[in-house]
């Protein structure tokens, strides 16, 4: 512009110039800023510029700003011009903290030297190279770095530099190698192994994963292939679950096709630089089968355990070293405790022994105990069965096995056993027992309610099988009695005596009947049982029944006709032995012996009627003919007779049709008890006719004795006096008798005679008849013969004939026998058999005896007196005098009457007599001789003496019997024989008399053989006292026979 | 912006006559683009604030091309413009910043003389 000095024309021509030049100016502006022009063309020194004003280069700037890479613009010296978004992205910093920075800070530090190296570089272009950034938070990020440099007109070097982030590229490097690597893992292990990426999409699945499905599994979610859950049922995921502990196993459940599965599940995460999730790796170990197993062995265990408890086993062990037990749960079950209870699980020895072992079997166990310690069997084992107690002290039977474990030593350190309990076993096993007593007991009961034949029977068998096939300790039954309605025992057996009397008493005393288990019994017809009778309050002799060992008892109603009539009571040893099967059987049993009862009342009630006559309750005639059968064969055996007779009632029939009959079953009645008093053995009468008894005599010794009790008996009867209709009757009876075995050797064919004879005497006027005539007449007249005799007593008809013996030697009368002679008036002399054997039958001998005594003796002393020859008398004696214990009182009586009646006096006792009762005749001989008087044997020979008897028998005299003297004349034989007998006799001292000597010859042999004295016809026959005296006694007789 | 104390990008301050001990200087520097101004501008303002300002400033570079929203409320008509936000007043420079004393001046940093 021109400097030189301007007019106002020249200043208002430049301002309007000016003001148009800046009107241009406004005007450009205002169309720049309305946007109507993008870019401004600049003139200046250098030429005009563009200035683009708006977007101009608005595609360079986007292609820039969203390049996937790093975009810087820096100064030579690392200033940053220029950054895109992305560089800044990378660094994690904002864009205006990363443009205007220095780029070294942004590189790790092991890079920036190759920062710098590249950044001076002259020649590089175009350079690339593999860097480290430093990221805002420190993280290291690999890049790749491009640098170019451009040199432009002006203007400083700027260096262009591309950065390419490398994170992902490396990322997926390292993956690579571990995939190699894994891919053999992976593919070789027996787990499942999945591998996802970070969206749980499957990158990998290894072959078990494939087989699983057999399938492909990639590129499927794996929540979907692997609907996981967890044990609490919840699904499974690992998407998001970066913190979980993923190294950690855990359990899982899979469905799949209907099945589960069983998984143990770990998951890998594989994560970033940044700690993001890139993927994961998810182990999955099959344990399907080990559950399967495990799941078995746990019920296996559980069963076990539960077997164990169920079959009541418990397991111990003992510890040598300690001296302790160690027992598991099960084991104290044994028990009833538990093992707080006990204490815990281990227990000394001694206190197990102390608390729960039963006191009996404490010391066994120690034995035990002590076997299997000291053992040196490796294998030792033992079985043994014990007592053992609970908590409460109850007994629990087991059964204990064991075995032994031993140390390198040899010593045993441990026991190992089990312990079962066997107590229902053995309750079982005594149970059995127990019921196989009662069957036995049953069995027995059932063959005696066959077998017996009446109640006493019944009852006592029943008792003793119930001690000896049952095994009770004691049985007993008790029956009400029908009069006094009471119970009374009637049958035990176990022969408690001091119990039985107690119970006995219990029942007497009364007052507590109702209230005994008996009593009960009866009274409710209910089984009553008490199965611990020690302590049984119902037991009122509980402390009894201790002391006898008895435990338990039972009392059982015997019911007939549904009323009870009895108890059958069992008393066993065991505490509990009464259970249900045992009370079954009991009952049965009770019920069998019922029957019994009634069947045996049933029987006897027929038999009674069969064998007995209602009215009178005798024998009947059939039971009467059994019985007189019976009585024969005695009568055979004992070789006696037997005697029936018939009794008819005279005028029976009449009384019967005037006082009616009830009066006439009266009068039988008490005619059949008139019998049973009268005639003895009520088993010998019978009733077996309308009003014809019958009795039979088993034993009739004699025909005379049978006569003499008829007679007695009728009239004794014909003097009762029976009361009917309060009047006074007397009855006589005929009655016929037949004898066996004469009449007849059959019961009824005797009857019959019997009644045959009967008949007749009824006909007749006889009082009673024998069946046989004969018999009859025997009988009256031996009837008649005593009566004669007794008034031959009265009448002194019997006299004392006199039989002198002489001795041999001289013929002089030394001695003399007396033999009783009845002198019965108009008949003359009857001889001794005719009436001596009816004073012995009828016992008149005692007095006949005693009379012939006095009489021989008073004889004696008259001729001793009148100073005649003194002889000693003989008298014989009877059996039935030498039976009579007043006898030798009699003897000493009557020679009392002198001094010298002893020394003249001798008994005659017949040997067959001596001997019949040797050791009593003996004493009675002793003291006869001891009076002073002397002792014949009479009819020497006939008796069968033996010698050493003879020898010791008290006597002075030995009298040969006649048959000898007979027979000494008649054979060497018969001389010898006497011979021998004088010999003999004269060795013992005896002196000898020769009876029945009636010839010369005789006397004459006697004489040789040194026979002492002799009697006989040959010398005198008897004769009566007068002529003896005068024959014999006198002087001038002695002195005429000289 | 991450300083490394390790590591100072200038070795030497040449001089730091008026500097002010403890007061910290927030500045932005507003360009467009990689201009030959906006280049020169990033250049000088950060070699002045090295040189004076060590340690006691923060510097943010804004592109309005980069992010327009930025600009926003900051009464920018022309570009580069540096404005000093602290310490108060705020201060506006605008050009290439290439006048050093203006600068210093215009962030009171140096007095007018």
């Amino acid at each position: 512009m021109s400097k030189k000095p301007t007019t106002q024309q020249q200043l208002l021509t430049e301002n309007t110039n000016l003001r148009a030049r800046l009107e241009k100016a406004e005007q450009t502006l205002r169309d720049m800023l309305s946007g109507e022009a993008d870019g401004l063309l600049v003139p200046s020194a250098a030429g005009t510029q563009l200035f683009a004003l708006k977007d101009a280069d608005q595609s360079y700037r986007a292609l820039i700003e969203n390049m996937g890479e790093g975009a810087l613009a820096i100064t030579p010296e690392g200033l940053i011009l220029y950054s895109n978004r992305r560089f800044a992205a990378m660094l994690g910093a904002p864009l205006e903290k990363v443009i205007g920075s220095d780029i070294h800070n942004w590189f790790a530090p092991e890079s920036r030297q190759i920062l710098q190296m590249l950044l001076q570089k002259e020649t590089i272009e175009n350079h690339r190279e593999e860097l480290a950034l430093s990221a805002s938070d420190g993280t290291p990020v690999p890049v790749y770095l491009s640098v170019n440099r451009q040199v432009l007109d002006g203007t400083p070097d700027l260096l262009y530099l591309v950065i390419t982030d490398l994170t992902k590229q490396k990322r997926n490097e390292a993956m690579l190698a571990d995939e190699r690597f894994a891919r053999a893992i992976l593919e070789q292990a027996a787990d499942v192994i999945v591998i996802c990426d970070g969206n749980g999409q499957i990158l990998r699945a290894n072959r078990k994963a494939q087989a699983f499905y057999s399938k492909n599994l990639q590129g499927e979610l794996f929540m979907h292939v692997f609907p996981l859950r967890r044990l609490d049922g919840t699904p499974f995921s690992f998407i998001g679950s970066v913190e979980d502990d993923s190294n950690q196993s855990v359990e899982m459940t899979l469905q799949y096709d209907g099945q589960g599965f069983d998984f143990l599940v770990s998951v890998g995460h594989l994560k970033g630089a940044r700690d993001d999730l890139l993927g994961s790796v998810v182990t999955m170990t099959d344990i399907t089968d080990r559950k399967t197993q495990e799941l078995a062995l746990r019920t296996s265990e559980k069963q076990l355990s539960e077997a164990l408890t169920i079959a009541r086993i418990g397991y111990w062990e003992y510890e040598t070293a300690t001296d302790e037990f160690i027992f598991n749960d099960q084991y104290y079950l044994l028990h009833k405790i538990t093992a707080k209870e006990a204490g815990g699980y281990r227990m000394s020895a001694a206190d197990f022994a102390r608390r729960y072992v039963h006191t009996d079997d404490a010391s066994t166990v120690g034995k035990n105990l002590q076997l299997a310690l000291e053992s040196r069997d490796p294998a030792y084992s033992a079985m043994t069965e014990t007592r053992i107690l609970t908590g409460e002290g109850a007994i629990v039977w087991v059964e204990v096995r064991f075995r032994i474990q031993k140390d390198s030593q040899g010593n045993t350190i441990y026991l190992f056993g089990v312990n079962q309990d066997i107590t229902e076993r053995k309750k079982e096993e005594a149970r059995i027992k127990y019921l196989n007593r009662v069957y036995a007991m049953l069995s027995g009961i059932n063959s005696l309610i066959v077998r017996a034949k009446d109640r006493t029977e019944l009852f006592r068998e029943a008792c003793r099988i119930a001690v000896k096939g049952g095994g009770f300790r004691m049985a007993m039954l008790f029956i009400i009695d029908q009069h006094t309605k009471k119970i009374v025992p009637v049958s035990s057996a176990g022969e408690d005596m001091e119990l039985l009397a107690d119970i006995k008493n219990l029942l007497l005393s009364g007052g507590d009947e109702a209230n005994t288990m008996i009593g009960r019994a009866i009274g409710e017809k209910k089984v009553v049982i008490s199965n611990d009778s020690v302590n049984d309050p119902q037991v009122l002799l509980g402390k009894k029944c201790s002391e006898f060992g008895i435990c338990s008892m039972i009392d059982i109603p015997l019911i007939v006709d549904g009323e009870a009539v009895g108890v059958l009571a069992l008393y066993a040893k065991e505490i509990d032995f009464f259970q249900e099967d045992e009370v079954s059987l009991l009952t049965e049993l009770a019920g069998d012996i019922a029957f019994a009862i009634d069947h045996i009342d049933k029987q006897e009630r027929l038999d009674y009627l069969a064998y007995y006559d209602e009215l009178t309750g005798l024998a009947n005639r059939s039971l009467f003919l059994d019985r007189v059968s019976q009585y024969m064969h005695s009568a055979v055996t004992g070789r006696h007779k037997l005697a029936l007779c018939q009794v008819d009632l005279e005028r029976f029939k009449s009384i019967n049709d005037s006082l009616g009959r009830n009066a006439g079953d009266e009068l039988l009645k008490q005619v059949a008890e008139w019998l049973r008093l009268n005639v003895g053995d009520v088993n010998t009468l019978a009733r077996i006719d309308t009003d014809h008894f019958a009795l039979v005599m088993p034993k009739v010794r004699d025909d005379g004795d049978l006569g003499r009790l008829i007679t007695k008996t009728m009239a004794a009867f014909s003097r009762h006096q029976f009361r009917m209709n309060d009047a006074m009757f007397r009855i006589n009876a005929k009655v016929g008798i037949a004898l066996f075995p004469d009449d007849g050797s059959e019961a009824d064919i005797l009857l019959r005679n019997a009644e045959a004879a009967l008949k007749k005497a009824k006909l007749s006027g006889d009082r009673y008849l024998f069946h046989t005539q004969k018999m009859t007449q025997s009988v009256a007249h031996k009837l008649s013969m005593e009566n004669q005799l007794r008034q031959a007593i009265d009448n002194e008809e019997f006299v004392l004939y006199y039989q002198p013996k002489v001795n041999i030697s001289n013929r002089k009368v030394e001695s003399a026998e007396a033999l009783i002679r009845w002198n019965k008036p108009e008949a003359g002399l009857i001889p001794p058999g005719d009436f001596i054997p009816i004073l012995e039958e009828t016992g008149l001998i005692h007095e006949v005896g005693r009379w012939a005594l006095r009489k021989a003796i008073m004889d004696n002393l008259l001729w001793r007196e009148a100073g005649l020859t003194t002889v000693r008398i003989a008298v014989n004696i009877s059996a039935i005098q030498l039976r009579n214990p007043v006898f030798i009182d009699e003897i000493k009586e009557v020679i009392t009457i002198s001094p010298h009646a002893a020394s003249g006096l001798e008994l005659e006792i017949t040997e067959s007599l001596i001997m019949e009762d040797v050791k009593h005749n003996i004493e009675t001989l002793q003291a006869i001789r001891a009076l002073g008087i002397t002792i014949a044997i009479d009819d020497f020979g006939t008796g069968f003496s033996s010698l050493s008897y003879l020898a010791r028998l008290p006597v002075d005299t030995l009298k040969i019997d006649r048959s000898f003297i007979i027979d000494m004349t008649v054979g060497p034989e018969g001389l010898a024989l006497v011979s021998t007998i004088i010999n003999l006799a004269h060795s013992m001292n005896l002196k000898v008399v020769a009876e029945g000597v009636e010839a010369e010859e005789q006397s004459h042999l006697l004489h040789l053989l040194k026979c002492d004295e002799m009697q006989g016809f040959l010398f005198s026959k008897p004769v009566p006292g007068e002529i003896f005296q005068t024959k014999f006694l006198a002087p001038q007789a002695l002195n005429k026979k000289e | 912006m991450k300083e490394n104390a390790d590591r100072p990008l200038k070795s030497k301050v040449k001089s730091a006559p008026r500097k002010k001990k403890g007061i910290h200087y927030i500045l932005k520097l507003y360009i467009a683009g990689h201009s030959a101004k906006s280049s020169n501008a990033i250049s000088n303002i950060k070699k002045i604030c090295e040189d004076n300002l060590q340690g006691q400033y923060e510097l943010d570079v804004i592109d309005l091309y980069q992010q327009p929203q930025l600009a926003q409320g900051e009464q920018i008509i022309a570009v580069p413009t540096l404005i000093k936000k602290l310490p108060i007043p705020l201060r506006r420079i605008i050009g290439d910043l290439s006048n050093t004393d203006l600068v210093l001046i215009g962030l009171d940093i140096k007095k007018k003389a």
